[in-house]
């Protein structure tokens, strides 16, 4: 496939969800683009974009697929879609805001009940360098999960808790790194390759349209 | 903010750009009809309404300075005779083209009773404040509630002043409602107009000191409100939560998103402001909702026709299963700053005007930054188009890529919120059409190109529109977009629309021939005005200095025999349907 042979390539869908303004676009960006827009408008329904990273000790590619969510009411009947196929979640609060901690904790409920089981789920809160006006302390954090993870009957995977600031850029990259880690590379690459086979003799049908190339990554390792 | 204004402030640059290719004007013989001396049977124009002439001495609107005779002899006559045919009627001083750089209030469109600067007026009449304190100064007012008098949004002032206001207007519009069976459309006061709309459970109301916005105009700006409503809410949702609860609270389904372009539309209408498209924004609902355009060679557009039409009917095989990528598709667009280039659409269906510029206005308003990697987001939205189904939504795609430096934007509406993977792999195929290297070099110089009509290099005419009336389609000549130039600009055409034409007798046609002549003198500077139209077409064009008429129509006649010639490649027409 596109990635070079000698490494491994690997493809997952990533969900952001979360309370409106919490600052879901603004990590996207930083982690797609490295940019930070301070008057960024509300996003409207959703935004796809993708980026690429590597893990070096398992000389791994992992190209992220990433929903960005608009975190307003309206848009919910939409929110399936986003994470119907997802393999991993973002629920992202602003550590300014405890009304947005507790949205993001009902986004991990609805998870738990609507994603596909074995979904790496990462509960970021953003704004860390507004640490003047906290309102959410880690401890606290970790004792949600803490306590939901117990009461999680067989769910395996635990939750990543991390802090950033898509502002200064700290810490959002690494939060991206650890899922890149909790997913399961193996099995993707497994059925990737099974599926580049099928792939190979996939052809547009009736009319010749010359489809991109990079069409037929399509769908890579959803399951 | 205060220096970005001053930046946005400019002159009339595309007034001013003339002058500079016409630097002396032919001195002609006069026959010296002044403004003073014009009397009542050089009958030209008359207008619809009274401009405020108030304060400035040498202003003065609406001078019809042409006889139906004299124009319509002038029509008659073979075109290769224009120029013999007509004596000059206007007083025409061999003086250069105005250098002065007049501010748009010296050209009176606003009273400017405290006597402000471009900027301090900018601020307290202009500007959209929530604050308070500049509310009563505010030309400019927009509100919607609820039956019930709860305040959804106010273009000014904050919850704390507008709430007395709800209370009236519902007192009044229920009133009118109870006692005489009848709604209230408009009320006016002095200078002031109100206009109110009553779409149950909602009400809309405008208010207005500007004098050239009149009631009809201000009532399609409140139907355009109510269309951005209905467009991210839909019809069924609103009558569904006030019919559970009439005193619902709408604005806990509306966003910052909603409450902003609510803003941007305001500006919009009412002063062609604030952003890169608003000005063509504000023509396009002067013409009545008419379509701007852009110039492309008709085979370059047949060719993004084509690609459209291929990637409807998309298909890919997968698990021996043939699936049809573009079965949920209904409508292919694709623009250069929200001017169509080529439209796809179902044979039996169409957008409206309203609803592509609705569409536009809120693709424009979510403004991702484009940026040449290939990274730029792919967005995914519902969206309800009124015109087409108030009651449901459809899914729009949008992906905007740079081509060289020129920003296209690919939009896919598709009936099914569940297609985004399949629409996303039909703009994949569209951008891989558009990318190869024969189709790109081709398409992205003309797309350079087609910012500047050549045909303005060959007249003196600073500003002109031209609007195919059966298409209502139009083009216009670029437009710089400060404040300044704005604001005169819309306040000219608004005026020179509205002012009522001169027939010309035409015998044995049924062609009717219809012109209206505008000169407003400001300090020493003076712009001309002039409409002409037929059955086909309506022009539209200003030009910055004193132009003695056969001068001027001749010109004219230049553009828009320059605008029929060119008709394909100007005009999008029906777009490509697929069956």
């Amino acid at each position: 496939m596109s990635a070079p042979a000698t490494s491994r390539f690997a493809q997952f869908k990533l969900v952001l969800l979360g309370e409106s303004a919490v600052g879901k676009s603004s990590i996207v960006h930083r982690f797609v683009k490295n940019t930070f827009d301070e008057l960024r408008e509300s996003t409207i329904g959703a935004a796809f974009l993708t980026q690429t990273i590597t893990i070096p000790e398992t000389d791994t590619t992992i190209k992220f697929e990433i929903w960005d969510t608009a975190g307003q009411e309206r848009y919910k009947s939409l929110a399936p879609m986003y994470y119907r196929n997802a393999n991993a979640a973002l629920c992202v609060y602003d550590i300014t805001s405890r009304v947005s901690f507790n949205r993001a904790q009902d986004w991990i409920k609805e998870l738990r009940k609507q994603a596909p089981e074995g979904i790496v789920i990462a509960l970021v809160g953003n704004k860390s360098d507004l640490s003047d006006n906290r309102e959410v302390e880690l401890s606290e954090v970790e004792e949600y999960v803490e306590q939901y993870n117990s009461e999680a009957t067989g769910g395996g995977s635990t939750i990543i808790i991390a802090e950033c600031s898509a502002k200064t850029g700290d810490g959002v990259l690494e939060v991206f790194n650890r899922i890149g880690r909790a997913l399961p590379v193996e099995e993707a690459i497994n059925a990737a390759g099974g599926r580049a086979r099928q792939a190979g003799g996939r052809r547009a049908g009736g009319v010749d349209l010359n489809r991109p190339r990079a069409q037929a990554q399509q769908g890579g390792s959803c399951c | 903010m205060s220096n970005g204004f001053r930046a946005r402030l400019g002159s009339i640059s595309t007034i001013q750009s003339a002058r500079s290719l016409f630097p002396t004007t032919t001195v002609e013989p006069t026959t010296a009809v002044t403004f003073t001396n014009v009397e009542p049977n050089l009958i030209g124009t008359e207008s619809t309404y009274t401009p405020s002439v108030t304060d400035s001495e040498g202003f003065l609107a609406n001078s019809g300075l042409l006889t139906d005779d004299e124009v319509s002899d002038y029509f008659q006559q073979p075109d290769e005779d224009l120029s013999e045919m007509l004596t000059d009627l206007i007083r025409h001083t061999p003086e250069e083209p105005t250098s002065a750089k007049q501010s748009f209030l010296d050209v009176n469109i606003f009273p400017n009773p405290y006597d402000l600067d471009e900027e301090e007026f900018y601020k307290r009449h202009i500007e959209i404040s929530k604050e308070d304190e500049l509310f009563h100064d505010k030309l400019k007012q927009f509100f919607i509630l609820s039956n019930a008098g709860k305040p959804i949004y106010s273009m000014n002032g904050s919850d704390e002043i507008i709430i007395g206001y709800m209370g009236v207007i519902t007192t009044i519009i229920s009133t009118f409602e109870e006692n005489m069976n009848e709604e209230i459309y408009s009320i006016s006061v002095g200078d002031m107009k109100i206009v109110a709309l009553n779409k149950s459970p909602l009400i809309l109301v405008s208010i207005s000191k500007i004098a050239h916005e009149q009631p009809n105009v201000l009532l399609s700006q409140l139907n355009m409100l109510y269309n951005y409503l209905l467009s991210i809410i839909s019809k069924p949702t609103i009558d569904r939560n006030f019919h559970n609860k009439l005193n619902y609270d709408l604005r806990r389904i509306l966003t910052q998103l909603d409450f902003h372009n609510l803003d941007c539309l305001c500006m919009k209408m009412t002063y062609g402001l604030t952003s890169y498209d608003s000005f063509n924004y504000y023509i396009s609902q002067l013409l009545n909702a008419s379509l701007q355009q852009i110039k492309i060679s008709y085979t370059a557009r047949q060719r993004l026709n084509k690609i459209l039409l291929d990637s409807k009917r998309m298909r890919q095989n997968s698990d021996d299963k043939e699936t049809d990528l573009g079965a949920d598709l209904l409508f292919s667009i694709l623009s250069v700053n929200s001017k169509i280039v080529s439209f796809m659409k179902p044979k039996n269906h169409n957008l409206t005007n309203q609803d592509l510029t609705l569409l536009f206005s809120i693709i424009n308003s979510s403004k991702s930054d484009i940026s040449n990697d290939e990274t730029s987001e792919d967005m995914w939205f519902p969206i309800c188009m009124p015109n087409f189904n108030p009651n449901g939504f459809l899914y729009v795609f949008v992906k905007t890529i740079i081509l060289q430096t020129t920003p296209v934007t690919i939009t896919l509406l598709s009936s099914n919120k569940n297609s985004f993977y399949q629409i996303r792999q039909i703009s994949n195929y569209i951008i891989h059409k558009l990318t190869k290297p024969k189709m790109l070099s081709k398409l992205t110089k003309e797309l350079h190109e087609s910012n500047t009509l050549a045909i303005l290099r060959e007249v003196p005419i600073s500003h002109f529109i031209y609007k195919n009336k059966a298409l209502n389609q139009f083009v216009m000549s670029d437009t710089d977009n400060s404040v300044n130039s704005v604001l005169q600009l819309s306040y000219f055409y608004n005026t020179l629309y509205h002012t009522k034409a001169s027939q010309m007798k035409t015998i044995g046609s049924l062609n009717i021939k219809k012109f209206s002549y505008t000169r407003w003198t400001v300090d020493e500077a003076v712009i001309t005005g002039f409409m002409l139209s037929d059955n086909n077409y309506e022009f539209y064009c200003l030009c910055n200095y004193q132009i003695n008429s056969k001068e001027l129509i001749g010109h004219c006649i230049k553009v828009i025999k320059w605008c029929e010639k060119n008709y394909n490649r100007l005009f999008i027409g029906n777009g490509v349907s697929f069956t």
